[in-house]
């Protein structure tokens, strides 16, 4: 797993080479010129991951689609805009209607309702309805987020693709591409706390900050887990929010440098606006409540006890992973159920956990492999 | 309830016009056009200063209109509501020459006051691009003879650093620093030799695009011995309480952008009670109530504002952040997805408005400032110690304030925050059945929270990373104690049912309560209906959202 991971990572070269279209540098000059990268890829399922650690609008624009109907060339995506596109037979054509939000130029893999059931089909650019319009997204400024409205739109049945869409399945690539984001801001942030000083020290020799540090990998690896392990609904609706709130607290840590669009560390700004984005293009979100949490808590548990890696089998970051579930939702009612919950909350036994954290998260760092 | 300052406002606002109308020279359409070409307000601001904005920088003692905290609050707020980025680069001349106005000789404040009316733009160089907000690490040095300085070093991030035609530079005038290391020098950049500083490019940031946010570069640049504000040695102390004055007016930038937020979010959403519209109206109300409170505080508890300050400034713009994550995900994609063809758009103030928890001494720092007290605070509380006639009038509106005293400014309070050491009484007060459960639960979170701050022994370096948490309790707490105070100090004076029975007190406290994990912060339906329907009535009638009344220059 961990080999075919970093050989997927290292087909997108290093992060930190100026000259590397898929670098830092390039990706957030591409941003800033309102452009997706160019890059010839073959865009499979198991690169979505990392692709999403460089640029969510490349997957969006590009990767997404290919990754999910195994499609030869890049395609955009297109979320629903509150009804399903609809597509009904007419004469050996099909009839769309409805509304989509597109990503991305050129051909669009959309998600129609056909007969009751949903389908993939690719759009030719040449097919595609007059786009607009526009909209003023803060970020995926890349992928040129637009409406596309279908009326009686004609395209030929042989746009369908074979076999039936996979939402759940979408659901997950898109998840994890945004995990991959979380990880390269984790990354990033990571790499400021340790050369910045502050008050005579690195600013990871702070309490605080190793304690954002460490909650904000808590919620990577709780998503993780989510992934692997859990439930449709926890990667549909907890994965974001914990992405969200990770990635808030990490701009907090980093303080100015979450709010420049250059300098080393502009890639967390251009994550931070590109998950803002996805998440409006996505909509509306509800704030998770006892049940996501226990589901959640659930796959933590299943991936520690069936673990083989050193870290992922010991007991600290399961602990630190049943705490935060137990803050999230609803506050009155505190899921998991407290007899759950490791009996040593000390602050003591809180600044330990963060350290055994800290020291994985360090390990993670060294080598350029993959996250997880 | 109108007050004097209302109609301050509402004579201001006139002088600007409808926002909407796009022939405006201060309209959505406009600011909305300079974000995208990343231009400074230029002609904004010269329309500002020619209704007196900048007059308004400037102490009534120094023949300025400066004449209360609480105006000037309540200007800022006014033009943050219309545009952000207009307020941060406009209001950066306050944030320039406060230390001057604090700590200045009579007659470099004089001076001062002459260029600030005139228009000219002075900026605050505090921040290094390798030790943010860690002042005591500052690098930017002087070397001096008998009647001069020269500067050294570079300062980066900084308001109005290129624009500006005087910069207020905060300098290690002692080669080993320390706390009595730094001081402040006032430099006139049209008076530099030329080739001794250069202004570094303007940085490209997520938000605020149009603002000069730059830096400078001094090269051995000599200035006159006279440019030291105040007595060499003392640059850290003024410029910590020059902060204790803008950190209270951010309350009012951060409150102007949850108007701006919360006037698009009626304006694409359904008719009807909402529950996400009602939660964030009362949340506003509450950031009202406390940036309210604390501007009268400069006044009525300057020995205290070290407390409100950072309260204000660690407290607000979080709230007002969550507020505007909380509207676009309840109220979805319309909000972040606007069409070119709107003139205002959600996603521009959702960036700009990031900066309000990293400028001016970031969330952390201020919390930092309020850990660095909890043992006064916790013994203030214990002592139900209050300035009696200083909590009344910074919370009783209609009560004229005396002139500030910014002498009286301290960097710790001793006697910790008579706000919130007043609130066990304060809640005694709250006997209506419908206050009860909620004066009980905010009573025992109360008195939990200072157990917790007594028990708490950080060390200067080792400040464990609970006491944040507990820090930002203790905003939550003053918050409440503001709102709790201005209820009762004010409550007769206007007969609307919204303050006669409390009902906005009643919603502030149950949104609080949910931010002190200590209920679920959702508004009952009564109150849902009723928050709902007067903020559609302030919007629709033009009014400003407000506990308070006040007419806006503005189409519905």
């Amino acid at each position: 797993m961990t080999a075919t991971l970093s050989r997927t990572a290292d087909r997108l070269g290093d992060p930190a080479d100026a000259a590397n279209p898929l670098g830092f540098a390039a990706l957030v000059a591409a941003d800033e010129r309102g452009e997706l990268p160019a890059v010839q890829l073959g865009f499979t399922p198991e690169l979505v991951r990392a692709l999403g650690g460089r640029d969510l609008g490349l997957v969006l624009g590009r990767a997404l689609a290919p990754a999910l109907s195994g499609l030869p060339r890049p395609a955009g995506y297109a979320f629903l805009r509150e009804e399903p596109l609809r597509a009904r037979p007419v004469d050996g054509a099909l009839l769309l209607d409805g509304q989509v939000h597109a990503t991305g130029p050129g051909a669009l893999l959309l998600t129609v309702e056909l007969a009751g059931t949903a389908r993939y089909l690719l759009l030719p650019a040449e097919l595609r309805p007059p786009a607009g319009p526009f909209y003023r997204t803060p970020g995926l400024r890349g992928c040129r987020p637009h409406r596309l409205a279908f009326t009686g739109h004609r395209v030929p049945a042989d746009a369908l693709l074979p076999g039936p869409a996979d939402p759940a399945r979408a659901a997950r690539l898109l998840a994890g591409a945004t995990l991959g984001a979380l990880d390269t801001q984790l990354r990033t942030t990571l790499r400021f706390a340790e050369q910045r000083e502050l008050y005579g020290r690195p600013v990871t020799a702070l309490p605080s900050a190793r304690a954002a540090l460490a909650e904000a990998f808590t919620d990577l690896l709780i998503a993780d887990c989510c992934l692997a392990r859990g439930t449709a609904a926890t990667v549909e609706q907890l994965v974001p929010v914990l992405v969200r709130e990770a990635g808030h607290r990490l701009a907090l840590l980093l303080g100015a440098r979450s709010y420049l669009r250059e300098g080393e560390h502009a890639i967390f700004q251009k994550h931070q606006r590109d998950l803002t984005t996805l998440a409006a293009l996505r909509g509306p979100l509800h704030q998770p409540g006892a049940r996501l949490a226990e589901q959640a808590a659930q796959a933590c548990r299943l991936v520690q006890q069936q673990s083989a890696d050193p870290f992922r089998s010991a007991p600290h970051w399961l602990a630190a992973a049943l705490h935060r579930l137990a803050g999230l939702g609803d506050p009155t009612a505190r899921a998991p159920h407290p007899h759950d919950l490791p009996p040593n909350d000390s602050p003591a036994a809180r600044a330990e956990r963060d350290q055994l954290l800290l020291d994985e998260l360090r390990r993670r760092q060294r080598p350029a492999t993959s996250p997880s | 309830m109108k007050s004097a300052v209302a109609q301050l406002v509402e004579c201001f606002d006139r002088g600007l016009g409808d926002p909407h109308d796009p022939l405006q020279i201060f309209s959505f359409a406009r600011c909305q056009e300079l974000d995208e070409r990343e231009e400074f307000p230029t002609e904004i601001c010269q329309r500002l200063d020619g209704l007196g904005l900048a007059r308004r920088y400037v102490p009534a003692a120094l023949g300025g209109e400066l004449h209360s905290y609480e105006e000037l609050a309540a200007l800022v707020r006014l033009v943050a509501r219309r545009d952000l980025t207009v307020a941060v680069a406009h209001v950066g001349t306050f944030l320039g020459a406060a230390s001057v106005w604090l700590a200045g000789r009579p007659e470099q404040a004089a001076q001062l006051a002459r260029e600030v009316e005139a228009g000219s733009v002075v900026s605050l160089a505090l921040s290094e691009r390798e030790h943010g907000s860690d002042l005591l690490a500052n690098r930017v040095r002087t070397s001096g003879g008998e009647d001069w300085y020269r500067i050294a070093g570079e300062k980066w991030l900084i308001g109005n650093a290129s624009r500006g035609q005087l910069v207020c530079v905060l300098a290690r005038t002692e080669p080993v620093g320390g706390p009595r290391g730094f001081s402040l020098l006032l430099v006139d950049k049209r008076r530099l030799a030329p080739g001794s500083y250069r202004c570094l490019p303007a940085v490209r940031t997520v938000g605020i695009r149009g603002a000069d946010i730059s830096g400078i570069e001094f090269r051995e640049a000599e200035v006159p011995a006279d440019a030291l504000v105040g007595a060499a040695g003392t640059g850290l102390e003024t410029v910590l309480k020059c902060l204790q004055l803008t950190r209270t007016l951010c309350g009012a930038l951060s409150l102007g952008t949850a108007d701006h937020a919360l006037r698009l979010a009626v304006r694409n959403s359904a008719t009807g009670a909402n529950p996400a519209l009602a939660g964030a109206y009362a949340d506003l109300l509450v950031a009202e109530a406390v940036t309210l409170v604390a501007a009268r505080a400069v006044h009525a508890l300057p020995g205290e504002l070290s407390v409100a300050s950072a309260a204000v400034k660690a407290f607000v713009p979080t709230l007002v952040e969550e507020l505007i994550a909380d509207l676009a995900r309840e109220l979805g994609p319309a909000l972040l997805l606007a069409e070119p063809t709107e003139a205002d758009s959600f996603q521009k103030l959702e960036r700009d408005h990031h900066i309000m928890s990293i400028f001016d001494g970031n969330t952390a720092v201020n919390l930092n400032a309020l850990v660095n007290q909890f043992d006064a605070l916790a013994r203030g509380y214990r002592r139900a110690r209050v300035d009696q006639a200083g909590l009344a009038a910074a919370t009783t509106l209609s009560d004229p304030l005396p002139a500030a005293d910014t002498s009286r400014l301290a960097l710790f309070s001793r006697h910790g925050s008579s706000l919130v050491q007043s609130l066990p009484a304060a809640l005694a007060e709250l006997t209506d059945p419908h206050f009860a459960p909620l004066a009980a639960a905010l009573a025992e979170q109360a008195e939990q929270l200072h157990t917790e701050m007594a028990e708490l022994r950080p060390s200067a370096r080792e400040v464990p990373a609970m006491a944040y948490e507990l820090a930002r309790r203790y905003t939550v707490l003053f918050a409440a104690a503001g709102c709790v105070q201005l209820w009762l100090h004010n409550r007769t004076a206007d007969d609307s049912p919204f303050w006669q029975h409390g009902d906005w007190l009643r919603a502030a406290l149950i949104r609080l309560l949910g931010q002190l994990g200590a209920g679920s912060g959702e508004l009952p339906a009564d109150l849902v209906a009723e928050l709902t329907e007067r903020l559609r009535h302030q919007h629709k009638a033009g009014r400003l959202f407000s506990l308070l009344d006040c007419q806006l220059e503005e189409s519905a």
